[in-house]
């Protein structure tokens, strides 16, 4: 049986469009006569002459999806790295778990099917055909919020989540004690703790989608179903300082961390692990423009972004984000790989590098980066400002290998309207963090000394964790240290459309009203000559900096 | 200021000097809050139990002509609401107030009390944060209920009796609205206690000045207007369920030393370590 991904190599000129070293295109220099550029600004996009000299760095185009995912799927579970096939694994009598990704993957949510039902309704088809009935299918949300009911039947699709809900098919609960069992501690000394169903299961299997390299491997298991307890060990200052960056798993120190609790729990644990890696094609139909380099649009692209606009401008706040996030993508699944771990999780990271990289010749002394109204922790809900500032300075200041985009010192510009805006049931604690911890001090270790165990024990935080569709207490410090790389690396920090300058005081920013305001704030320090950088989204990209 | 502190032997009714204080506290209402019914259901409770047959009647048909106003002043002040509603309480014997009291709470209030609730009064006790009850409910209805949830202190409103019998007025402070809040603020102060410290539970838009007084506001199954006022002031927002829709998830313990946590679960897993 030939592997479906084979097909790609026929495909002589997607291939060629796809070696790193041919995307010289995707860097492009301004000038004079150049476009506008599309840059997201929260729920909007904003379309603003960038001064001459700029570089766009734009993200390669989406590879070709797989003809017959469905095929692709079967053909790795018959074929995985360094492991028996699945349907060699099992035996009537068996206790299998489950464990799917959470509602953070992909952004925004896929068009249906979802790749995780796709994935499920094959595995399960193999499981009830080798006879093991005891399955629970658990969704590894760790410290995020609870899925809601609807969320999940989109995820699973009906079929499972017909034959399995409630009682087959839930949220990991990371505060019921009863249900975490801790499997020991690594070589240094970090203590690991698991779902109890998952470790006491005959086989573990993990369904995962890679949107960006920081995902998958180890840190699957070892932090889907892990607790505080656990996390804590690489969630913290010291550990995320350390890491250059999130999206370079070899030069992270938080995967060296979660890789060392993933091989402590192999060692317990028989892991069937299947990886998926999804293209960048993040917007089609109506909004396909928006992967357009500018220079290139037509009549039509600038009037669907005029059109864009004008409706977002004329409605509600409510109803923006619903319209956005009710948005599906039209991602397409490029590879498929199962079995071991870390043989299926680098056959991942290879195609998704395939898919993200951009080569890039030095580092900036501006970087300009558009905060979107989606990440991680806000499907189906705010982006506070404590996300924004996980968003630009988490991960789209980390989008790179080598070098970050702009050098020490240099100035990153946040474009958002930044308001002081919070979900009161997903992002309660988010509330007092940012008005109570964030008033006092914006010193990530003085934060996490004061505060975050208080946090993380709160009653009521906790109560809403596990019974309501709140993150966890403590998940706003992680927020917080996540930036905490960028914080260190950056001189200054411009909120470019600020609607509420006191918001990005409380940050630690500075805040202009619009971006040429924030490019002439961030010269007036750098030079005139300075060079600005500007990271094109959507989609998504890496820039590996020479 | 009106504290009552529970104690097993004597008159829960009658106010006892101030508890000594944990630095820390959570009120709670009580209606629509921690228990899925409210004030007009223990009020007819209470009126069809009364007494005879023909008392009984006589006393509902009072509530029954009360009921236009009852909607009024709902719509209009909950201050308002507890004086009409208490009214129809007037000629009732203290000890049948008492035995009713007891009875309505041991038959139905404990069962409706919404589960989550308890568990999150007992998770804030073992945090440290002592448990108050304030609520506009009768005292003869809530101190058996605070026994019954170990909860010391309550505030709850309280009849005159003139001869043993309830002349339908109700004592200063009502509770309900500012004076709730007040009340906390008084209580506070006797023990030392700093308001932004403590956590509130309320579910009703009556309550928002109550709420607002405190540094921890929590809206539980807020009504439209509570809900708007919640958003719009930035409080945290939790639903309980009654006891038949809510499931039970497993274990809470909220224990405070890490050193416990782990003993506890390294207790529990030892069969798959």
């Amino acid at each position: 049986m030939a592997r479906p991904e084979g097909k790609l190599k026929e495909l002589k000129t997607a291939e060629l469009r796809h070696e790193v070293g041919a995307r010289s295109d995707l860097v492009v220099k301004l000038n004079r006569r150049s476009e506008r550029r599309v840059i997201p600004y929260g729920e909007e996009f904003l379309f603003e002459k960038l001064p001459v000299g700029t570089r766009v760095i734009y993200p390669p185009p989406p590879l070709d999806p797989l003809a017959d995912p469905d095929q692709a799927i079967r053909y790795a579970i018959l074929h995985p790295e360094n492991q028996d096939p699945l349907f060699a694994q099992l035996s009537p009598n068996m206790r299998v778990t489950i464990a799917i990704d959470d509602i953070s993957l992909p952004l925004p949510q896929m068009r249906r099917p979802d790749i995780r039902e796709r994935l499920l309704n094959q595995v399960l088809q193999t499981l009830a055909d080798y006879g093991v009935d005891d399955v629970h299918l658990v969704i590894a949300t760790s410290l995020h919020r609870r899925m809601t009911e609807a969320e999940i039947r989109r995820v699973v699709g009906e079929r499972a989540f017909k034959q399995y809900w409630p009682d087959r098919l839930y949220n990991f609960d990371a505060e019921n004690r009863a249900e975490l069992a801790m499997l020991g501690k690594t070589e240094h000394g970090e203590e690991v703790w698991l779902s109890r169903r998952a470790a006491e299961s005959d086989l573990l299997i993990y369904l995962n989608i890679n949107l960006v390299p920081m995902d998958g491997g180890h840190k699957s298991v070892a932090v889907g179903l892990a607790p505080y307890q656990s996390l804590r060990h690489h969630h913290n200052v010291e550990t995320l300082r350390d890491s250059h960056s999130y999206m370079d798993p070899a030069r992270s120190a938080l995967h060296r961390s979660s890789d060392r609790m993933g091989k402590l729990i192999h060692k317990s644990l028989n892991i069937f692990q299947i990886e998926t890696a999804v293209n960048t094609r993040m917007y089609g139909g109506m909004l396909d423009f928006l992967h357009k380099n500018e220079d290139r649009f037509t009549d039509w692209d600038r009037t669907r972004l005029k059109g864009f606009q004008w409706t977002m401008r004329n409605l509600s706040n409510e109803m923006r984000r619903n319209l956005l996030h009710n948005y599906a993508a039209p991602y397409g699944m490029i590879g498929v790989w199962a079995g071991d771990t870390e043989a299926v999780h680098q056959k991942a990271l290879a195609r998704v590098f395939q898919q993200y990289a951009v080569p890039v010749k030095g580092q900036a002394d501006i970087l300009i980066v558009g905060v979107p109204y989606i990440c991680p922790y806000n499907v189906n809900s705010i982006m506070n400002p404590v996300l924004v500032q996980c968003t630009a300075m988490g991960y789209l200041f980390n989008m790179y290998r080598n070098k970050p985009l702009v050098r020490e010192g240099g100035t990153l510009i946040i474009c958002h309207p930044l308001r002081d805006e919070f979900h009161p049931e997903h992002h309660p604690s988010y509330i007092e963090f940012f008005h109570r911890c964030l008033a006092e001090t914006t010193d990530a270790v003085e934060l996490e000394k004061k505060f975050e165990r208080e946090f993380a024990r709160n009653p009521t935080y906790i109560h809403m964790y596990r019974y309501g569709n709140a993150y966890h207490g403590v998940h706003p410090f992680y927020m917080w240290y996540w930036g905490e790389p960028a914080r260190q690396h950056v001189g200054r920090v411009i909120a470019a459309g600020c609607e509420e300058p006191e918001v990005a005081a409380r940050l630690g920013w500075e805040a202009a009203d619009t971006l040429d305001e924030a490019i002439a704030m961030a010269t007036s320090e750098q030079g005139r000559s300075a060079s600005i950088t500007y990271l094109h989204l959507p989609p998504l990209v890496i820039a590996d900096v020479e | 200021m009106s504290v009552y502190t529970h104690k097993k032997s004597s008159n829960a009714l009658a106010p006892k000097p101030p508890t000594p204080s944990s630095g820390r506290a959570a009120f709670y209402d009580l209606d629509g809050t921690i228990v899925d019914l409210n004030l007009v259901h223990a009020a007819i409770f209470t009126l069809a139990n009364v007494g005879e047959w023909s008392g009984r009647v006589a006393y509902l048909l009072g509530f029954a002509a009360r009921i236009p106003r009852l909607y009024v002043a709902e719509r209009r002040d909950r201050r308002l609401l507890n004086t009409v509603l208490f009214e129809a309480f007037k000629g009732i014997s203290r000890d049948r107030l008492l035995s009713l009291g007891e009875e309505y709470c041991e038959r139905i209030l404990i069962g409706h009390l919404f589960p989550h609730a308890v568990e999150l009064i007992e998770a804030n006790r073992a945090a440290g944060i002592e448990p108050v009850l304030v609520t506009g409910s009768p005292d003869f209805i809530v101190a058996p209920l605070a026994r019954h949830l170990g909860v010391a202190d309550f505030a709850a409103n309280r009849f005159v009796f003139s001869r043993g019998r309830a002349t339908g007025r109700l004592a200063e402070p009502v509770m309900a609205g500012d004076e709730k809040a007040a009340w906390c603020a008084n209580y506070a102060a006797g023990r030392n206690i700093d308001l932004a410290n403590c956590w509130g539970y309320a579910d009703s838009h009556y309550d928002t000045a109550f709420l607002a007084n405190l540094g921890h506001p929590v809206a539980v199954n807020p009504d439209r207007r509570l809900r708007a006022a919640a958003l719009s002031r930035q409080w945290p927002v939790i639903h309980f369920e009654s006891a038949a829709a809510s499931q039970p998830l497993g274990d809470f313990e909220s224990a405070q030393d890490p050193k416990q946590d782990i003993e506890r679960s390294t207790r529990g897993s030892d069969g798959a370590a």
